[in-house]
């Protein structure tokens, strides 16, 4: 048997392999299987990361040829393009997508990662990435502003003169703008944690929420509209 | 970061330093500070060391804020060699305090381009903020320590619960300060009359027609500065009550934010009665601003924002003009220079 | 054993390597070792621009298609399916024929095949450097060439897995490694491949990529590699394999561990931590299979260690066994939780990966290419054995302080991270690994090109339009090189 053309085929080429996937793939995939995978629309409805708007404020002009306007849509154009992004330019292969339990990980960039994190379809295939050339980029969104982001795209040794990550050139228009790709990639990164609680004061910096009275509550709730909204209430 | 020591070897290490004789009590060659001619020169060559792997990119070699980066920055980085800090707990056109460098570069200023630098060690810090000295005769002209503003005492800092400071803010902020006229408001019309008339002053019937939009300035630089609208913004100098405190009482260096902890005194009707308004409000104010940050959303939902129209240009040929003039047509030369680069 | 095993092993009958050599298509064999050479250049070229990336001196201008990070994907997968790949192959058409005392199955189908995988490796270089690249290591194949290649893959298995049917009784060790390889390597293949993209998304497909990644280096690359030795080495040494027994125990032992250790790619992941315990397990339970194969490939040598010294694909051979075992050793301790704390997306990783693919399966086709390039062009040896010598110590030197120098720079990164060092400042650490392993690189890309030159003046002095079957005779002894 062990030595015979069935033994081989049927038990180490077929049996073993099917062991093997039944419990490195079969297993986790069953145990992760009832929870739903969102859609790029869904991950948008969620909320529009404000550096998305942020784009459009800054640089009207481009952002209009690239998207149009701001909105759910296009912000969940800009992830699905940015993710294109991602991997076409191979920038899984620098940097990670998790943060782990261990080396004192969580303090440098934040909370560790969990399993439901994943379940979106910009995840797919998985961004685990293998090696951190540059830093785990999981818990970069808010981080960082975006004329940062610009800049360092077209030349990352201008702001990091330590950097050993290339210039994208090619994310940028004849003026130095960013096109419709380095828009898209800088609100991929921008959105990277964004789902978090924490976000995206991830190491406790950001306001204590404070106890709200119900006079004050109700007086500025009432001009808060106009306040986000647009036109006085 | 606690040191483990397991190994003999680093006993023996330990020991060894254990056996050096201490270093003298009130060393001369101590850094004094905000006079570099005395700070040690090691301290300002590891300083420019950092300086050249961390800063050199955006503040530029001369550290005139002219780095590579500067082009694409809005706010542009600061100039050194000018020395106008805008963040600071001194006074409006005053240096900052060390303590002002330090919390800059380790905390960041959020919503700018300058990133926190949180993993430096201390001796490091203190070594750049005596290199960044270096820039301007500014720091060895001043006579002194700078002298932060005073930190009045909070009165509400042991009510555990701060609505009434909350309150009294929003009250100070609207019909007192005026922050209004340049920030948001964030109550509805009739009560802003309510709150200005609290302070003796008139009720208007008109108001600036983006009276919930922050209004931009032009500063000094001729850069457009906008505030922050405290939903939707981010604040620059941190959001801890004590930095609010700290950004209010001092004011913003170089923008329309006047000191205000030298201005914010109104006496009461009668000489006997309270005053109307005192330093003690500038906490209130912190917490209301405190707590209108804390309801900034994290993520926005489509109708509930407005865009707004921010352009900030980009230079990306020539050095960028340090008053801004936008959009001048390109001339032949940097025409050229546009062709050479994107054709590989 | 079988007559095949027994005459390839021992190597004792000429009659049978004379039938043998009519069943080999020589020319497809030298077309696939060229083919390895050339895609071999291309990565190492690749590679050696992505190594002057980390010293910030890219040479090539900043265009799209000049992008560091697409070269690196060709750089790895130019390794895996070009150099590799091609290599293999022609090991196989010249092993499986004289194993099986069969032709392939068709002539035709080979000829096809080595075009149609050609093109096919150079539609997956020019889709990567256009950017249509899949996000799984080693599985960036642009989505629309996955099913052409698995099409390969499968026909290929035919091909050869047609003449293996027809024998019969107990079969020679590497006719085990051949026939389970390429059913894995389908397999794999279209796990790998499809499964991730279109099936499974989020922390599970992070399990299906590191059991593709594993997977691909141990079901793929692993059993043809062991399989090809346990062809080679006794035909070149004139004697057979120390013990079946330990054969045995080697196939079957890393036929059921191999595929299990997947997971141990994404340590402290958010993937199940039993399962990642067990994949730990199982990395730790293949080095003592290793071990036994081992024992069993030094133990053949013993008595004819001088072999080391006069021939040189002996001494790619088991140059590629130390280090084989090294990092398999390496992995054993790599994977434990222990490690990964600090070794886990450092250089540490980089440099296992070196080692495994070039000083392993790169040494052990490079050895098996110095023997069969005389052989299938028809010269009586090489045309500088100096320069293949050159060949083999600028490769092994390189190789081994690359791995080195890249085992110290993870170390020196692991422990900076976890003391929280800022990041510039471990990038600064490491620029001088960096420096080192760009400067290594070079003796290696040196080293290739010597080997080439020879190669190509090799061919040269080919006997006129078809080799004399005297000259065919004479070259069936052992390369005295």
């Amino acid at each position: 048997m062990f030595e015979s053309k069935a033994g081989v085929f049927l038990i180490a080429g077929l049996g073993f392999f099917a062991l093997a996937f039944l419990v490195m793939a079969v297993l986790p995939w069953a145990i992760y299987a009832g929870e739903p995978e969102l859609t790029v629309e869904q991950v948008a409805a969620s909320g529009i990361v404000p550096e998305f708007v942020d784009l459009a404020e800054r640089y009207p002009e481009q952002f209009k040829r690239a998207f149009g306007t701001v909105s759910t849509q296009t912000f969940a154009e800009a992830l699905r393009f940015g993710h294109e992004v991602y991997v076409a330019d191979a920038c899984w292969h620098c940097h990670s997508q998790f943060v782990r339990p261990v080396s004192n990980e969580d303090l440098r960039w934040g909370p560790v990662s969990t399993a439901l994190e994943y379940q979106n379809a910009l995840q797919r295939p998985v961004l685990f990435g293998t090696r951190r050339v540059g830093p785990d980029l999981i818990r970069e969104g808010g981080r960082r502003s975006n004329d940062w982001h610009v800049a360092h795209f077209w030349q990352p040794t201008n702001v990091v003169p330590t950097s050993v990550m290339p210039p994208y050139r090619w994310f940028f228009d004849e003026q130095g703008y960013p096109n419709k790709r380095g828009m898209s990639i800088i609100t991929y990164v921008q959105w990277l944690g964004s789902w978090v609680k924490e976000y995206p004061y991830y190491h406790g910096e950001g306001p204590p929420s404070l106890p709200m009275a119900a006079t004050t509550q109700s007086s500025v709730a009432h001009a808060g509209a106009g306040s986000t909204g647009g036109g006085p209430p | 970061m606690m040191w483990r020591c397991r190994t003999p070897l680093c006993m023996l290490v330990l020991l060894a330093g254990g056996c050096e004789p201490p270093p003298p009590a009130g060393d001369p060659s101590k850094p004094v500070a905000g006079s570099y001619s005395s700070v040690e020169q090691s301290l300002v060559d590891e300083g420019r060391a950092t300086y050249e792997r961390y800063c050199v990119g955006c503040h530029g070699t001369a550290g005139d804020g002219a780095g590579d980066a500067r082009r694409f920055l809005h706010p542009p980085p600061r100039d050194f060699v000018a020395a106008n800090f805008k963040f600071s707990s001194t006074r409006s056109g005053q240096l900052p305090t060390d303590d002002d460098l330090r919390r800059m570069i380790r905390n960041g200023l959020r919503g700018s381009a300058m990133p926190g630098f949180g993993l430096l060690p201390d001796r490091t810090i203190d070594a750049l903020i005596a290199y960044i000295k270096t820039f301007s005769p500014r720091w060895k002209e001043q006579e002194g320590e700078p002298t932060p503003i005073p930190f009045v005492e909070d009165p509400y800092r042991l009510e555990p619960d701060k609505t009434a400071a909350i309150q009294r803010g929003e009250v100070v902020y609207h019909g007192y300060a005026n922050c209004w006229a340049c920030h948001p408001a964030y109550v509805p019309q009739p009560r802003l009359n309510e709150y200005l008339v609290q302070f003796g002053n008139p009720p208007r019937d008109e108001f600036r027609p983006d009276l919930y939009q922050a209004v931009g300035k032009e500063n000094e630089e001729g850069e457009i500065v906008y505030p922050p609208d405290f939903r939707r913004d981010y604040v620059r100098a941190g959001v801890r009550v004590e930095d609010l405190y700290r950004s209010i009482a001092a004011g913003i260096s170089g923008s329309a934010m006047p000191t205000w902890v030298d201005s914010i005194d109104l006496p009461g009707p009668t000489p006997d009665s309270p005053p109307l308004v005192s330093k003690a409000d500038l906490w209130a104010m912190s917490y209301y601003v405190q707590w209108l940050l804390s309801q900034r959303p994290p993520l926005l939902k489509e109708g509930q924002f407005v865009v707004r129209d921010r352009p900030r240009p980009i230079y990306l040929y020539g050095a960028p003009p340090k008053a801004v003039k936008p959009e001048a047509p390109p001339d032949e030369q940097t025409q050229k220079a546009v062709e050479e680069t994107f054709t590989p | 054993m079988t007559a095949a095993g027994g005459a390839s092993g021992t190597g004792s009958g000429l009659g049978a390597t004379t039938a043998a050599d009519r069943l080999v298509d020589r020319p497809l064999v030298f077309a696939h070792l060229v083919a390895a050479m050339v895609f071999l250049a291309v990565s190492l070229l690749a590679g050696f621009l992505f190594s002057m990336q980390f010293l910030q001196h890219y040479p090539l201008p900043q265009h799209e298609i000049f992008s560091p990070g697409r070269w690196r994907l060709v750089h790895t997968n130019g390794v895996a399916y070009g150099f590799l790949a091609n290599a293999f192959l022609g090991g196989l058409y010249w092993a499986v024929p004289r194993l099986t005392l069969r032709p392939v199955l068709h002539r035709g189908l080979s000829w096809f095949l080595f075009v149609a995988w050609q093109a096919i490796v150079l539609a997956t270089a020019v889709g990567l450097l256009a950017g249509h690249a899949q996000a799984l290591e080693w599985g960036e194949t642009p989505v629309w060439i996955d099913p052409v290649a698995l099409l390969g893959l499968i026909l290929v298995a035919v091909n050869f897995l047609v003449p293996i049917s027809c024998l019969s009784g107990p079969m020679y060790v590497a006719i085990w490694y051949f026939i389970a390889a390429f059913v894995w390597t389908v397999l794999v293949y279209a796990m790998g491949n499809f499964l991730p993209q279109y099936f499974v998304g989020g922390a599970a497909a992070g399990a299906i990529a590191g059991l593709f990644i594993h997977d691909l280096v141990g079901l793929f690359v692993t059993p043809l590699g062991w399989g090809l030795m346990y062809y080679f080495v006794p035909v070149i040494l004139k004697k057979p394999i120390w013990s079946h027994g330990l054969s045995l125990v080697g196939f079957w032992g890393l036929a059921f561990f191999y595929p299990l250790t997947g997971i141990h790619h994404f340590l402290y992941s958010p993937i199940p931590m039993f399962l990642q315990h067990g994949a730990v397990i199982t990395t730790i339970a293949i080095e003592l299979v290793v071990t036994t194969v081992i024992v069993n490939f030094f133990m053949t040598l013993s008595g004819r260690g001088d072999a080391l010294r006069t021939s040189m694909p002996i001494r790619w051979f088991y140059t590629g066994m130390v280090f084989y075992f090294t990092t398999c050793l390496q992995c054993a301790f790599q994977t434990t939780l222990a490690f990964q704390r600090i070794i886990h997306f450092t250089d540490w990783v980089v440099g296992h990966a070196h080692l495994v693919m070039l000083g392993v399966f790169g040494f052990w086709l490079l050895g098996m290419m110095v023997y069969l390039i005389p052989r299938v062009v028809g010269t009586a040896g090489w045309y500088s054995d100096v320069l293949n010598s050159w060949h083999y110590w600028l490769t092994m030197l390189g190789t081994l302080v690359m791995f080195l120098d890249l085992l110290v720079a993870g170390v020196v990164q692991g422990y900076m991270w976890r003391e929280l060092s800022p990041w510039d400042e471990v990038l600064a650490a490491s620029v001088p690994f960096w420096f080192v392993r760009a400067v290594s690189g070079t003796a290696i890309l040196i080293g290739q090109f010597l080997f080439f030159y020879n190669a190509w003046k090799t061919w040269q002095l080919r006997p006129g339009a078809a080799p004399s079957h005297a000259a065919l005779m004479e070259n069936m002894q052992p390369a005295a090189t």
